[in-house]
């Protein structure tokens, strides 16, 4: 029988018109919600709750009297980033310990035992917004281990990366004091007044619409067929998938990850999905509009952000969608078949839905996946590693996405003010040599850490023999899972096969360093910018919430990028070239 | 700060990790228990699995799905992720195995001969069921007619007009199908 082809208008030959909508849609929806979740995350930092999340006060009141006067005192940025520290190392402890004595544990029957590294990579990787997974988690992670373990990080590492864009805030914003907030306050107040309620909205959403949310831990059946005995396994799967996708975290319940029909069932899921990676970090730029009273300043920070992911989304759909040159198949788009390339992709979500996740999913923190990376397209697959490699300024993780943003700006406005002559100043505050320095270290740690790991690991057998390709697709593996620690990403290319220790302790230390390093870097930044006396603005002070500031923001963010153009191009360019 | 720290840990532990998953737990095991626990499909008091997880079939009389990586065994997911410029050489020889009858006229749907993503995709769409019509109709001696409606009774439609694509369950299409003959 002859089918007719497709019905449905094509736009330009990759977009149909329902795909477009999506698209559309998304976007109409993070500038509904920018402003919104900006208020709310406002009311985290400053403490003015709104009325409907009033009877949550309570649990800050218990907790701050239990924790005792510490919890009530503002603290300096080095009081501020020792308590973010060992908050982290505590965290850090229990998940080592709690994933590797598992099976031991009398709450968590019949769990695996893990060995040391791998603990110590997961922990790594949880504690440090990362969520890279070493393992296939059903089956090395016993569901409540992910629950009241890793799905804790989920909230944690999400709220110290709003800490962090708290402190920065206050340091650009204070003047003639020495304190930045109290770091237990703050944490206390992120979770409670922004990230519970938001998971909490959207894990039902995703039970209405089928993912599980259950004590027990399989659904066994028999196959309709052949008549095979299997099980499922299940958990307490909705509530970590949506701290996992609005957190910016990425680590879900399943391997599949957001892939998997239990974890991301239907259309909707997977729009909101892509909805809720986007949200965080967007309502951080109406934070800085709240915070500096000025509504252009976080519009003019959305706009870059936006600009320079759309242009990604447009390269990563078209490449998704090409047909693929093999016979006799048939890959057109239409209404009655998504074709394009559906190699390691879902039939519910097509090529246009997993395109745009991929390029969210490395452009925020989340690295999270609805499809199989290693199959993109290698021009889908350069765009990751540069949204990757821009490190979190084109929306970024939680919290860090802002930061990273703010001192991008910063580095504009001295790079501008070179250029015409004049003293560098952001928010009135002085741009020296002290902050110049610190920007640079911030600026030089991620590509300094991703491109000498890759480089020395290129050189050790052990290390390559866990490629699964050979040439530039292989060195290409490699680049991308160094890429994804060091920027605290977590998704990964299939083809590495990372459950290894020398690759287990490598990442996990990576991680450890991207993370904490670009912290350290931040705290004492803001300790400088604090010190510094804000001055009048003057006619001669460069505007920052205006369309030539936001060009200027994005070469320099362009200039960024280049750092990597060699890597980039012995990897996915040369597979795109030459298939070697 | 040894007490804020361990009374803030130990707080947000049992906020984030008892209360907020044992709170979801309750509201969708009392508003939705079924979706709650796997959306389980249950036939004749046997569990033959769930709607949302896809099934292997190979038998003519069936219409197949996926081609899955890990031949739709559940206890894992994932995919044996093909590097794009690898993935055209393999596509054909799935091809020429799976449906061998296909040619430059009338060739397979792209789907049918791609891995998904999960290894246990429940669904394919529409040009790929009906492109298995004629085999389904012929092992089970009826007629064409008869299938292309039920294949249109069963197709799911974009959510919202919009999200996602015109596709079609393939459990659920063997499922009727079954029920349908018997009767």
């Amino acid at each position: 029988m002859d089918t007719p082809a497709a019905s449905v208008p094509n736009l330009g030959g990759f977009l149909t018109v329902t795909s477009a909508l999506e698209l559309i849609t998304l976007i109409a929806l993070v500038i509904i919600f920018y402003k919104p979740l900006g208020a709310l995350l406002y009311a985290a930092m400053s403490g003015q709750v709104p009325t409907w999340l009033k009877p949550l006060k309570f649990i800050e009141t218990a907790l701050k009297a239990v924790a005792g006067r510490a919890a009530n005192t503002e603290m300096t940025a080095r009081q501020y980033l020792k308590a973010v520290l060992g908050l982290s190392l505590l965290s850090f402890l229990v998940v080592w310990a709690g994933v590797y004595f598992q099976p031991a544990l009398p709450l968590f029957p019949g769990a695996e035992p893990l060995r040391l590294d791998t603990a110590f990579n997961l922990a790594a990787s949880y504690i440090t917004n990362t969520n890279w997974q070493a393992v296939t988690a059903e089956r090395a992670l016993h569901p409540l281990t992910q629950t009241l373990i890793l799905g804790v990080q989920h909230f944690i590492s999400a709220a110290v990366g709003l800490c962090a864009a708290f402190v920065l805030l206050r340091a650009l914003k204070r003047k003639d004091t020495k304190v930045l907030g109290n770091f237990w306050q703050d944490i206390i107040r992120s979770v409670l007044y922004l990230l519970l309620p938001l998971y909490l909205v959207y894990a039902l959403i995703l039970g209405f619409e089928g993912v599980p949310q259950t004590l027990h831990t399989e659904l066994s059946y028999t196959m309709v067929e052949d008549g095979k005995n299997v099980s499922a396994p299940l958990g307490l799967v909705a509530s970590l998938e949506a701290s996992k996708q609005l957190g910016t975290n990425g680590g879900g319940f399943y391997g599949a990850n957001a892939g998997h029909p239990f974890a991301n069932p239907t259309p909707l899921t997977n729009f909101l999905g892509l909805l809720a990676m986007l949200l965080v970090p967007a309502g951080l730029c109406h934070l800085v509009s709240l915070v500096c009273n000025n509504q252009r300043q976080g519009r003019i920070l959305l706009l870059v952000k936006m600009l320079s992911l759309l242009w990604c989304i447009g390269f990563a759909v078209y490449s998704e969608a090409l047909p693929i040159t093999a016979s006799p198949i048939d890959s057109t788009l239409g209404a009655y078949q998504s074709g394009g390339a559906m190699e390691g992709k879902e039939q519910r979500f097509g090529t246009l839905s997993s395109a745009v996740w991929a390029m969210l999913a490395t452009a925020t923190g989340t690295g999270a996946n609805n499809a199989s990376f290693e199959a993109l397209h290698p021009v889908t697959t350069t765009f990751q590693l540069i949204l990757m490699q821009v490190g979190e300024v084109i929306f970024g993780g939680s919290g860090m996405g802002i930061v990273a943003v703010l001192l991008y700006c910063l580095l504009t406005v001295f790079i501008a003010g070179l250029m015409v002559g004049r003293t560098p100043e952001f928010w009135g505050k002085k741009i020296g040599v002290a902050e110049v320095r610190l920007l640079s270290l911030y600026i030089l740690l991620p590509p300094f850490l991703t491109l000498t790991t890759t480089a020395v690991v290129l050189g050790f057998p052990v290390y390559t023999a866990q490629l699964a390709n050979m040439g530039s697709i292989g060195f290409t593996e490699l680049l991308y899972g160094v890429t994804s620690v060091a920027q605290n990403n977590g998704s990964a290319l299939g083809g590495l096969s990372a459950d290894v220790p020398v690759y287990n302790w490598l990442f996990g230390v990576l991680m450890l360093l991207s993370r904490f390093g670009t912290l350290t870097i931040v705290f004492l930044l803001s300790e400088q910018l604090l010190s510094r006396r804000p001055a009048p603005a003057t006619s001669g002070t460069l505007a920052t919430d205006d369309l030539t500031f936001a060009g200027l923001l994005l070469g320099i963010i362009i200039v960024g990028v280049l750092t990597y153009l060699p890597a980039l191009f012995l990897g996915p360019i040369a597979m795109m070239v030459g298939n070697v | 700060m040894i007490r804020p720290l361990f009374v803030v840990f130990i707080g947000l532990t049992l906020l984030c990790g008892v209360v907020y998953p044992g709170a979801v737990y309750g509201l969708l095991q009392v508003a939705a228990p079924s979706a709650a626990n796997g959306s389980p499909l249950v036939i004749k008091e046997v569990p033959r699995g769930s709607l949302l997880l896809g099934q292997s079939f190979s038998d003519p009389k069936y219409f197949w799905g996926r081609i899955s990586a890990t031949g739709y065994d559940p206890t894992t997911s994932g995919s044996s992720h093909t590097p794009a410029v690898k993935q055209a050489a393999i596509i054909e020889t799935r091809a020429g195995a799976l449906y061998p009858e296909a040619t430059a006229r009338r060739p397979v749907p792209v789907d049918l001969v791609t891995e998904s993503g999960s290894g246990l995709d429940p669904h394919i769409s529409v040009n790929a069921a009906r492109y298995q019509v004629k085999r389904v109709a012929k092992a089970r001696g009826i007629p064409e007619q008869q299938l292309l409606s039920l294949i249109e009774n069963t197709t799911e439609e974009p959510q919202f007009g919009f999200l996602g694509q015109e596709r079609v369950n393939v459990l659920r299409l063997n499922l009727l199908l079954d029920a349908e003959q018997r009767l």
